[in-house]
C-alpha cells in the first residue's frame, strides 16, 4: 500500500510537469470534440494523432498522457448531442438519450449536461482510484472470466431489453432481434462463411456501428422533424431550473452503483462501455420502477449510463496496463503507441517504466478534474446549440454526420446505407418501435454469438457447461428473473 | 390523412400499421431462415455453426411479429408535409451518388442549402448556411484531421 | 524483360527513376482499414518516413477505405484507378489469404503491380507458462494423439491468417486442420487473455503482440515461425524448422500499385521502398510498427505474392474452404 502511494507520488511528479499538464488538457479538449463528432471515435482520433506525437518527438509518457486523455475525454463528449439533439455521438451514449433528451425538451438540457458531466467525473475518478490500488489482482480475476461466463453476462444484458423499450414488449424484442440480425451481416467469425451479404464486398466486414447510429438517430430524427416542421419534437433552450445540489446528492447513489457496474464490466477484456451503460441504466430503472419516472426525464437515467460509461473506459485500461492485454480496439491502439517508443507493453511495464505507467495513472486524476472544470462552465455554451435556428443547425448536423461517415470510409455505399437506416429510424419512430434495443442488439448480439461459439467449442458442444461456474449460475438466475419480472403483474392478477 | 384522423382510426382499423409491421417482421424472419439454411459450411469448425444463432433469432423475431399482428394498433400516421421527407431523402441520395463527382465542398454546400430550404430558410440565408457548412467541414476533415475528401472540379483552386 | 533492365538500372543508380521524369503528383496511400487499423498505421508511418527522408518530395496523404481486409480497396483501384501512377495501396499476408479464398471478389494477385515489402511480423506458438507442452514436438504429439484435444484460439475466423498458422502446424504434424479445436476471438489481445485464463491451451499469435507476455514469463513460446531466429528478446525461442517442422509464417506488410501503373511510376515506387528500407533511420521506425526486417521489392516481391496466394489457395482447397 505504501509502495503504491510512493509510486503514485512519482507519477504525479511526471504528470505535473507543465508540458504534460498542457498535453493532458489538449487531449481532454480533443477527446470531448471527438465524442461530439459522429463517425470519428477515439480509436480513429488516436491513430490520427500518433504521427504528430512522433513528429513532435514527444517522450513516451507525454505521448501516452495526450492519447489517453483523448480516450477518456471522448466519454465526456458523446452525451452532448445525445441529450440536446437525441443523436448519440458514440455507442455508450445511446442510453443517455432515453432520459437526457426528454429533459432537454422540458428545457432542462443544461441540468442534464451538468449531471452527466458530474457523473462522468465521479465514475472516472473512483475508477482511477480503484485502478491505482487493485490493478494487478483485478486483471488476474478478469482473465479467469471464461467464454461461458461472457455468454451468461451478455444474455443477462440482453434480457433487460424489455426495460429500455417503452410501451410494447414485443416491439422492443423485435427491435432487439433486428439489431442482432444486422450485426450478423458479414463474414462469420466462427466458420468464415459469408452471411446475409447478398454478394456485396462492402458488407463483408459487416455494418459499421457509426453508419447504423448516424442513420437511425441523426437522419431518422431529421426526417421526423422536417415532416412536422419542428412543431412537436424540438428541445427548448432554458425555461427549466438549473441543477441543484439536492439533485446532485439525489443522483449520487445511482452514480456509485453505476461506477461499480461500469468498472467491473470495463475490466473484463471481452465486454465494453456499451454493456456497462446498458446494465447500469436498466438497474436504476428497475430499482425505481414504482415511480415510473424513467424514460420521461429522470436525472438518474442520465447520470447512471454516463457514469458507467466513463468507469468502464478506465476499467478497460486495467488489463491493458497490468497485463499488456488490450480489451478493445482503442486500447489496442494505445498499446501500439507504446510499441512505437520501443516500450514493451505487458506485465513488466510497471517495473521497467514506472514513469510511463504511473505518470499515466496520475495524469488521469488530473485530466478528469480538468474535464469537469472544462465541461461545467461550458454547459451553458453547449445548451445554446438549441438557440441556433433549425435551418442552420440541422443542415449542419446532417452534413457533419455524412462527412464523418465518409471521411473514414470513402464509401458512398456507407452513405446510402446510412440513409436506408435513417428511413428505417423515421418509420420506427412513427410506429412506436424503440430504437435503443436495435443498438443494444447490434452491439450485444455479435458478442453473444461469438462467446456462445467459443464456449460450445471448448465444452465440445455440451450445453451444461454454459452454467458450470458460480458466476454464470448467478448471472443466469438474474436473467431468468429479469425475463419473468415484467410478467409478475399478470400472474398476480390470475 | 393527418395525425388527428389517425387517432380517430385507432382500434377500428383491421389493417392497422402495426398489423402490416407484424406481417413484415414474420416475412423478414422467414427470409432470414431461408437465407441461413442455404449457407454452406466448409467443415464443422464448432458445434454451433453459422446457422444456429440466426435460426434462434429468426424464431424470436417471428414470435414478436405474431404478437404485434394480434394487437389492434392505430393506423399509420402519414407525414403532415408529405413532400418534405421525400425531398430530403432524394437530396441525401443525390448527395451520396454525386459526392465523388462534385467534390466534398460543392456537394455539401448543395445538400446543406437544400436542407436549409426544407427547414424554411430564405434563399440567401440558405445559401450562406450551405457555403459555410461546406467550407467549415472541409477544413475540419481534410485539413485539421488529415482525412482526404474528394475535391471535384475545384481541385486546382484548392491547391495541393 | 524490358522491365528487368530498368529495375537493374535503378538498383545501380538510386536517382535513376526520378531522372526518367516521374515525379509523383499529390501521391496517396490507400489503407484498407479505418484510422487505427494495421493498414492505416502502415500507410501513415511509411508515408511520413518517405517524406521526411526526402525520398518522395510531394506530401503523401493516407486515404482510408475499410472493408474485407483490403477487398474494397482492390476493387476501387481496379474499377476507377487502373493506371493511376500516384497511388499505392497497403497490403499484408492477411490480404493474400483473402485473395486465395476468393474474398476479394473477382480480383486477385494478378490484378495489381506488387511494389515491395517494408517488414514482417512472425507467427509464434504460445502456451501458458505452466503448460504441459515444453516443445513444439510435445504439442504436435498431443495433436497426433487427439487432434481435437488441444483447444486453441487466436484473433481471426476460420480461414483467416491467424487460423492458417494453426492449420500449417497441424498439417506439419500430419493432422487434418479441419479436426483442430480452433476458437476465434475478437483480436489477438482477447485470445491472449483466454490463454492466460486457461480457457485455451495454445495461441497461434504474432511475435509483436506476444513479446510483452513472454518477457514477463507469463507465457512460453514453443516456436517462432520464421526461417531464422528473431533478433532481440525473442532470440531464445527456437524456430519450428530447428525442431524439424517445415512451417514458416511471416506476416508481411507492403504495398502494391494499380494493374496498369506506368513502368516509370512503378520503378519510382519500387526504388522509393528500396531506398527507404536501406535508410539508417528506418530500423527504428520499422520496429515502431512492430515489424522485423523483411526487405523485398519489385520482381522478388511479385514472385512471393504469387507463390503465397497459390499456397493458400491449395490449403483452402484441401480443407474445403473454397470449392475446387
Amino acid at each position: 500500500m505504501m509502495d503504491t502511494f510512493a509510486a503514485l507520488g512519482g507519477g504525479f511528479a511526471v504528470a505535473l510537469v507543465p508540458t504534460n499538464l498542457a498535453l493532458a488538457f489538449l487531449g481532454c479538449v480533443i477527446g470531448t470534440a471527438i465524442g461530439v463528432l459522429p463517425g470519428i471515435g477515439p480509436l480513429n482520433a488516436i491513430a490520427l494523432l500518433l504521427p504528430f506525437c512522433l513528429a513532435l518527438r514527444l517522450p513516451p509518457e507525454s505521448a501516452l498522457i495526450l492519447l489517453a486523455a483523448v480516450y477518456y475525454g471522448s466519454g465526456y463528449g458523446g452525451r452532448i448531442t445525445a441529450i440536446l439533439l437525441n443523436m448519440p455521438g458514440e455507442p455508450s451514449a445511446v442510453l443517455t438519450t432515453l432520459d437526457g433528451h426528454p429533459l432537454a425538451r422540458q428545457g432542462r438540457g443544461g441540468a442534464a449536461l451538468a449531471i452527466s458531466g458530474i457523473g462522468s467525473f465521479v465514475g472516472a475518478t473512483l475508477s482511477v482510484i480503484l485502478m491505482s490500488f487493485l490493478s494487478v489482482p483485478l486483471a488476474r480475476v478478469a482473465v479467469a472470466f471464461s467464454p461461458a461466463d461472457y455468454v451468461a453476462l451478455i444474455a443477462f444484458a440482453l434480457s433487460l431489453l424489455g426495460a429500455v423499450g417503452g410501451a410494447s414488449a414485443p416491439k422492443a424484442w423485435a427491435a432487439g432481434c433486428l439489431g442482432i440480425l444486422l450485426a450478423l451481416i458479414g463474414v462469420d467469425s466462427g466458420t468464415g462463411v459469408e452471411r446475409f451479404t447478398a454478394g456485396s464486398l462492402e458488407l463483408l466486414g459487416g455494418v459499421d456501428f457509426t453508419v447504423l447510429a448516424v442513420g437511425l438517430f441523426a437522419i431518422g430524427e431529421i426526417l421526423l422533424l422536417i415532416e412536422t416542421s419542428l412543431r412537436t419534437e424540438a428541445a427548448k433552450l432554458g425555461g427549466g431550473k438549473r441543477l441543484s445540489l439536492r439533485e446532485i446528492l439525489f443522483c449520487l447513489p445511482a452514480m456509485l452503483r453505476a461506477t461499480g457496474i461500469g468498472f467491473v464490466i470495463g475490466v473484463l477484456p471481452g465486454a465494453g462501455a456499451s454493456v456497462a451503460s446498458a446494465l447500469s441504466y436498466t438497474a436504476e430503472k428497475r430499482l425505481h420502477e414504482s415511480k415510473d419516472t424513467f424514460g420521461k426525464g429522470d436525472l438518474r437515467g442520465v447520470a447512471a449510463p454516463e457514469t458507467a460509461d466513463n468507469a468502464a473506459q478506465i476499467g478497460n485500461l486495467v488489463p491493458m496496463l497490468s497485463l499488456g492485454i488490450p480489451g478493445s480496439g482503442t486500447t489496442a491502439v494505445l498499446l501500439g503507441a507504446l510499441l512505437m517508443y520501443n516500450i514493451t507493453p505487458g506485465p513488466l511495464l510497471f517495473t521497467q517504466r514506472p514513469d510511463v505507467a504511473w505518470g499515466l495513472i496520475a495524469s488521469m486524476y488530473i485530466g478528469n478534474a480538468m474535464l469537469l472544470l472544462l465541461n461545467l462552465p461550458l454547459v451553458g455554451v453547449f445548451a445554446r446549440l438549441l438557440s441556433v435556428p433549425a435551418w442552420v443547425l440541422y443542415p449542419g448536423v446532417l452534413a457533419l454526420s455524412f462527412g464523418g461517415v465518409y471521411a473514414v470510409s470513402n464509401s458512398a455505399f456507407d452513405l446510402l446505407m446510412a440513409i436506408g437506416f435513417g428511413i428505417m429510424g423515421w418509420l420506427f419512430r412513427k410506429l412506436d418501435i424503440p430504437l435503443v434495443p436495435i443498438v443494444l442488439g447490434f452491439v450485444l448480439g455479435r458478442m453473444l454469438e461469438d462467446n456462445l461459439r467459443r464456449a460450445l467449442a471448448l465444452s465440445d458442444g455440451s450445453v451444461m457447461e454454459l452454467a458450470a461456474s458460480p458466476v454464470s449460475i448467478v448471472l443466469w438466475g438474474m436473467t431468468v428473473v429479469a425475463v419473468l419480472w415484467p410478467l409478475r403483474a399478470k400472474i398476480w392478477k390470475n | 390523412m393527418s395525425a388527428g384522423s389517425a387517432e380517430g382510426a385507432r382500434g377500428t382499423s383491421i389493417v392497422s400499421a402495426d398489423r402490416i409491421l407484424g406481417l413484415l417482421l414474420i416475412i423478414l424472419a422467414a427470409l432470414v431462415f431461408w437465407s441461413a439454411q442455404s449457407l454452406i459450411v466448409p467443415f464443422a469448425a464448432d458445434p454451433l455453426g453459422p446457422k444456429g444463432f440466426p435460426y434462434a433469432v429468426a424464431v424470436i423475431l417471428a414470435i414478436c411479429g405474431a404478437l404485434i399482428l394480434l394487437e389492434r394498433g392505430p393506423a399509420f400516421a402519414w407525414p403532415e408535409r408529405r413532400a418534405a421527407p421525400f425531398l430530403l431523402v432524394l437530396a441525401m441520395v443525390a448527395y451520396a451518388l454525386l459526392l465523388e463527382t462534385l467534390g466534398f465542398i460543392l456537394a455539401t454546400t448543395a445538400l446543406a442549402l437544400g436542407v436549409a430550404l426544407l427547414f424554411g430558410a430564405g434563399p440567401w440565408p440558405a445559401l450562406a448556411t450551405g457555403a459555410v457548412t461546406g467550407l467549415a467541414l472541409w477544413a475540419l476533415f481534410d485539413k485539421l484531421l488529415d482525412l482526404p475528401l474528394p475535391q471535384g472540379p475545384i481541385r486546382g483552386f484548392l491547391g495541393a | 524483360m524490358q522491365r528487368r533492365t530498368i529495375l537493374a538500372a535503378s538498383t545501380l543508380l538510386p536517382v535513376a527513376a526520378q531522372a526518367q521524369g516521374f515525379t509523383p503528383q499529390n501521391p496517396e496511400c490507400i489503407a484498407g482499414a479505418a484510422p487505427g487499423g494495421g493498414f492505416d498505421i502502415s500507410c501513415r508511418l511509411t508515408a511520413r518516413m518517405l517524406n521526411q527522408t526526402g525520398i518522395v518530395g510531394s506530401s503523401i496523404r493516407t486515404q482510408n477505405m475499410p472493408g474485407g481486409i483490403g477487398a474494397v480497396a482492390i476493387n476501387h483501384i481496379n474499377a476507377q484507378r487502373r493506371a493511376d501512377p500516384n497511388v499505392i495501396v497497403a497490403v499484408s499476408t492477411g490480404s493474400w489469404v483473402n485473395m486465395a479464398t476468393g474474398r476479394f471478389g473477382r480480383f486477385g494477385e494478378n490484378d495489381v503491380r506488387w511494389i515491395g515489402a517494408i517488414g514482417a511480423d512472425y507467427g509464434v506458438i504460445a502456451v501458458k507458462k505452466d503448460s504441459r507442452f515444453q516443445t513444439l514436438a510435445d504439442l504436435v504429439n498431443a495433436l497426433k494423439a487427439d487432434s481435437a484435444g488441444v483447444p486453441m484460439g487466436a484473433g481471426g475466423a476460420v480461414g483467416s491468417q491467424d487460423w492458417t498458422k494453426a492449420a500449417l502446424v497441424a498439417r506439419a504434424a500430419g493432422v487434418d486442420p479441419r479436426r483442430m479445436r480452433y476458437v476465434p476471438f475478437e483480436g489477438g489481445g482477447q485470445a491472449l487473455a483466454a490463454l492466460l485464463g486457461g480457457h485455451i491451451q495454445m495461441a497461434p499469435a504474432d511475435a509483436s503482440e506476444a513479446r510483452g507476455q513472454f518477457e514477463a514469463g507469463e507465457i512460453r513460446l514453443l516456436a517462432v515461425l520464421a526461417a531464422e531466429r528473431l533478433p532481440g528478446a525473442l532470440a531464445s525461442v527456437p524456430t519450428a524448422r530447428e525442431q524439424g517442422f517445415q512451417v514458416e509464417w511471416p506476416i508481411v506488410r507492403g504495398f502494391y500499385g494499380p494493374p496498369q501503373m506506368p513502368d516509370t511510376a512503378y520503378d519510382f515506387w519500387v526504388d522509393a521502398l528500396r531506398r527507404l528500407t536501406a535508410h539508417p533511420d528506418w530500423p527504428a521506425q520499422r520496429s515502431a510498427q512492430g515489424l522485423f526486417e523483411f526487405n523485398m521489392v519489385g520482381a522478388e516481391f511479385t514472385e512471393l505474392a504469387k507463390r503465397r496466394t497459390a499456397e493458400f489457395r491449395q490449403l483452402a482447397r484441401d480443407v474445403g474452404l473454397v470449392s475446387q
